[in-house]
């Protein structure tokens, strides 16, 4: 299924001539397995791909702790779903970060933004020449729904993170959708691969009282355009989710859109659907 | 020698403290084994165990996580306690994670969200859930047994209390109400996507049975009439469909009715805008 995407999509070539190195950045937001966080098996799989592309080295880049905390230390996570090992055995490598340790940031802002206080964007992923991102798809409390955009509230500093969740608390839900593609935008990985085998429904975005996970949707989504992947995935879900509709994220979708990172109108996208 | 009779009782104050917090969970559950260290979270911790979904147990009134995790056999199960800030909050979140039509009897008198992977409860001021950690997990009598263990443990009364008392009683659906105490419980619904989150404080959504169909509604609460207006006026330019929007005062009123003939809306719009005592 992921070969015929890929080849759908002009194959791996275009990427291959930004860099011999790969970045992914997969969702690990808790100690639970897919679908809340990246199966191990996908970016298995995912390797695999980019190994025949001529790809000299792939990382894994995650964090979600700190080495302040003993019991959220960055590689916590990883360690307890058991993707360092497994992914070390076909040669990624595994890097994590302290999301506290301002030395690990580079501070960017956009001019194009109307919230103009910098954010600290990963350096490592700030200096990749590929980033390729790989999100689930499911239900957020405050966010609505994350998949591509929201995705990248992992790839900055946990203190941007807590000050979009304090502005953007409830009140200010656009406070808090702008910052969504303004993470976005500052990684802008060139490809998003989306693991929708299956969805975590009605609550999220963790597995937690009234979560619903909804199997047998089997789809993978390729885009370079996270704006357009939002938009397509958050139709899977509506589809699946009566609590939830696409209306829920139409802020988050303009934002991106207006800073270039998509076009959410899928009328105007080319989807190519195929069956694998 | 004058220092203790100072200090004894803030030690005293701490020792009490911590017992009551983690009492519940402190001693073995019968036919069970504890799998992992347990783990306890505050406020202020609460978004490491949940990231990105703290935000919403934080504006119900959060105080304290306690998590264990036990198996029996194969099985494994993990249990949250959380204590919340009074018992309004442990059903109000109760109310809004719940299910219409998955509720049962766990003990005499106390009704529990039950699903194949998953059982709640609200009791006193605590809020529990146990849950299997395979979530695709066929139904399990442990589960319910490992529930019903430790909800015999929670003092206090179950059920919502008086929580839904601001709504009329007449023709609502037991079981579909939801107590929304902040903006955030406001993402519940799709059709709420568009009403005004500024100056929201609480809200109540219900299902009721009319003769031609049922409808959802929500009433809610703003800081000021200025914000109730602006929230009314601002969902109507939404133009949802066959939703109903009236404003009396700081409350405004919402009906979803698909297929539902307005004039027949207008006397439960007249009395969920009314106060309980005028009607």
């Amino acid at each position: 299924m992921l070969k015929a995407g890929i080849e759908a999509l002009g194959g791996l070539d275009p990427l291959s001539h930004m860099g011999k190195e790969v970045v992914l950045r997969g969702n690990y937001v808790a100690k639970q397995p897919y679908p809340v966080t990246t199966d191990p098996e996908f970016i298995v799989t995912v390797a695999g791909e980019l190994r025949q592309a001529g790809f000299g080295r792939t990382t894994l880049f995650d964090s979600h702790g700190t080495y302040l905390m003993p019991n959220v230390l960055p590689e916590g996570t990883l360690r307890k779903l058991g993707v360092i090992e497994r992914v070390k055995e076909v040669g990624v490598e595994v890097v994590t970060r302290d999301f506290l340790d301002p030395d690990e940031f580079h501070f960017v802002r956009s001019p194009k933004w109307q919230i103009q206080s910098r954010v600290g964007v990963y350096k490592l992923l700030h200096e990749a020449p590929v980033i390729i991102s790989l999100p689930v798809v499911k239900r957020h409390g405050e966010a609505r729904f994350t998949c591509a955009l929201k995705m990248h509230f992992g790839s900055v500093s946990m203190a941007d993170r807590m000050v979009a969740h304090k502005e953007g608390h409830g009140h200010r839900q656009d406070y808090f959708d702008q910052r969504v593609a303004h993470f976005a935008d500052t990684t802008k990985p060139q490809l998003t691969i989306v693991d929708a085998r299956a969805l975590l429904a009605r609550q999220g975005p963790a597995i937690s009282a009234g979560s619903e996970v909804v199997r047998g949707v089997n789809r993978l989504i390729l885009s370079g355009d996270m704006a357009a992947v939002d938009a397509y995935c958050s139709r899977l879900m509506a589809r699946h989710d009566p609590t939830f509709s696409v209306e829920m994220i139409k802020g988050q979708l303009r934002h991106a859109a207006s800073l270039g990172l998509g076009m959410p109108d899928l009328d105007r996208v080319k989807v190519v659907e195929i069956q694998a | 020698m004058k220092r203790w009779p100072v200090l004894l009782p803030v030690f005293a104050l701490v020792a009490a403290g911590c017992r009551d917090s983690s009492a519940p969970l402190k001693e073995p559950i019968s036919g069970f084994s504890d799998t992992e260290e347990s783990e306890s979270y505050n406020r202020a911790t609460l978004y490491t165990y949940m990231d990105g979904g703290a935000e919403v147990y934080l504006e119900y009134g959060f105080s304290s996580l306690d998590v264990r995790r036990y198996a029996r056999g194969s099985e494994r199960y993990l249990v949250e306690l959380y204590k919340m800030k009074d018992g309004e909050s442990a059903s109000a979140i109760y109310t809004y994670t719940r299910r219409t039509g998955k509720e049962a009897e766990l003990l005499p008198g106390c009704l529990a969200g039950i699903t194949p992977a998953e059982v709640q409860l609200a009791r006193g001021t605590y809020y529990l859930v146990c849950r299997n950690e395979d979530p695709m997990a066929k139904r399990s009598p442990s589960l319910r047994e490992l529930a019903l263990q430790l909800a015999e443990r929670l003092p206090g009364d179950c059920g919502v209390g008086d929580l839904f008392s601001r709504l009329p009683a007449e023709r609502r659906v037991s079981g579909s109400e939801i107590a929304l105490f902040g903006p955030i419980a406001l993402n519940v619904r799709p059709w709420l996507a568009s009403l005004g989150r500024a100056g929201f404080s609480r809200g109540w959504l219900a299902t009721y049975t009319l003769p031609a169909g049922q409808v959802e509604t929500l009433l809610a609460e703003y800081a000021s009439p200025q914000e109730a207006n602006r929230a009314v006026a601002d969902y109507k330019k939404s133009e949802e469909p066959d939703v109903v929007a009236e404003r009396r005062e700081e409350s405004v009123v919402l009906v979803r009715a698909p297929g539902v003939p307005r004039d027949d809306l207008g006397s439960l719009v007249s009395s969920l805008l009314s106060p309980p005592e005028w009607r």
